[in-house]
């Protein structure tokens, strides 16, 4: 260290020596906090067990709401199948079934499967 | 067992207002320092100190331990300043007959001789981000991780604010020097 920088380093110390709070700081912050009134809910264990409690509520409301919606789909799926019956029926003994490619219809078949299923997996709670 | 866990340790055992009482000595020249060194103003520093520390009481039960107790309340401190130094560039006009007092009376004055007034105005001068590391760094013989710590910033980037900061107050103080020699 040159002795520039110890002369630097010497009255920088000397100016900010002096640079302190007032003694009755602490008190002051003290009887601030008492003036508050009402404490915080300082338990973190009683907050993390009422987080942990909404989470639970949020989680069964989306249950149920996935529930609703397979049900929904399901319906409207069976709704789908019935009204064209004869149509498949036909179709299934025309040979039709038969002829097409087995990894056509499993491609159809996933394909539509993941097109319902999509907006259940988008809807899925964040891990907590 | 070090100040920040036995701290953190209090708090989790719903101890708040122990935990408080001891997390007030132990950061208050530290969050004095920060708010200090942003504000550049002892009374604004202090009241601001006070303000922070009733918003860490507040904010106390959100305190998740993720982030260290220490890091947390510096990004707390550290807000408070920047709004409050926004808040009182918003109030301070050139315009305000104290300010133009104030502008007159330092361009009337002599030129400084090598006293605290000149080192003081060389560190006004510095650029904010050089003005803080410096001004942490001498307050309290803080090391430069911990300065970084309470800046938020990376240690490499408060080695190079220092460095320069350190050289520019050196050439002024040598200038300065020779001025009263």
């Amino acid at each position: 260290m040159s002795e520039q920088d110890g002369r630097l380093d010497a009255r920088m110390r000397a100016l900010l020596a002096g640079v302190d709070t007032g003694r009755d700081f602490d008190a002051r912050v003290m009887q601030r906090i008492a003036a508050l009134g009402s404490l915080p809910a300082v338990d973190l264990r009683a907050q993390f067990e009422r987080r942990r409690d909404v989470a639970r509520r949020r989680l069964v409301r989306e249950a149920w709401s996935n529930a609703v919606t397979i049900t929904g789909i399901g319906a409207a799926a069976g709704v789908l199948v019935w009204r064209h019956a004869p149509a498949i029926m036909q179709w299934a003994r025309s040979g039709g079934a038969t002829e097409i490619d087995p990894w056509l219809l499993t491609a159809i078949v996933a394909v539509a499967l993941a097109g319902g299923l999509w907006p259940l997996l988008r809807r899925l709670p964040a891990p907590l | 067992m070090p100040a920040d866990e036995a701290i953190i340790l209090l708090i989790q055992a719903g101890r708040a207002q122990e935990a408080f009482e001891r997390l007030v000595p132990a950061f208050r020249r530290r969050v004095f320092g920060l708010a200090y060194s942003i504000l550049r103003d002892r009374g604004a520093a202090e009241d601001l100190a006070q303000e922070v520390f009733v918003k860490l009481w507040q904010a106390l039960p959100r305190y998740d331990g993720r982030a260290q107790l220490s890091t947390w309340i510096y990004a707390i401190t550290r807000n408070a300043a920047i709004s409050a130094l926004r808040r009182r560039r918003r109030s301070v006009s050139l315009s305000d007959p104290s300010v133009l007092e104030e502008a007159e009376a330092a361009f009337a004055a002599p030129a400084p001789a090598m006293d605290d007034t000149a080192l003081r105005r060389h560190i006004e001068a510095l650029p904010e981000k050089q003005r803080q590391a410096v001004t942490l760094y001498y307050l309290d013989e803080r090391s430069v991780d911990e300065v970084a710590a309470m800046l938020g910033l990376p240690a490499n980037t408060v080695k190079t604010h220092l460095h320069r900061a350190r050289a520019s107050l050196a050439k002024a103080l040598g200038a300065i020097g020779k001025e009263v020699a």
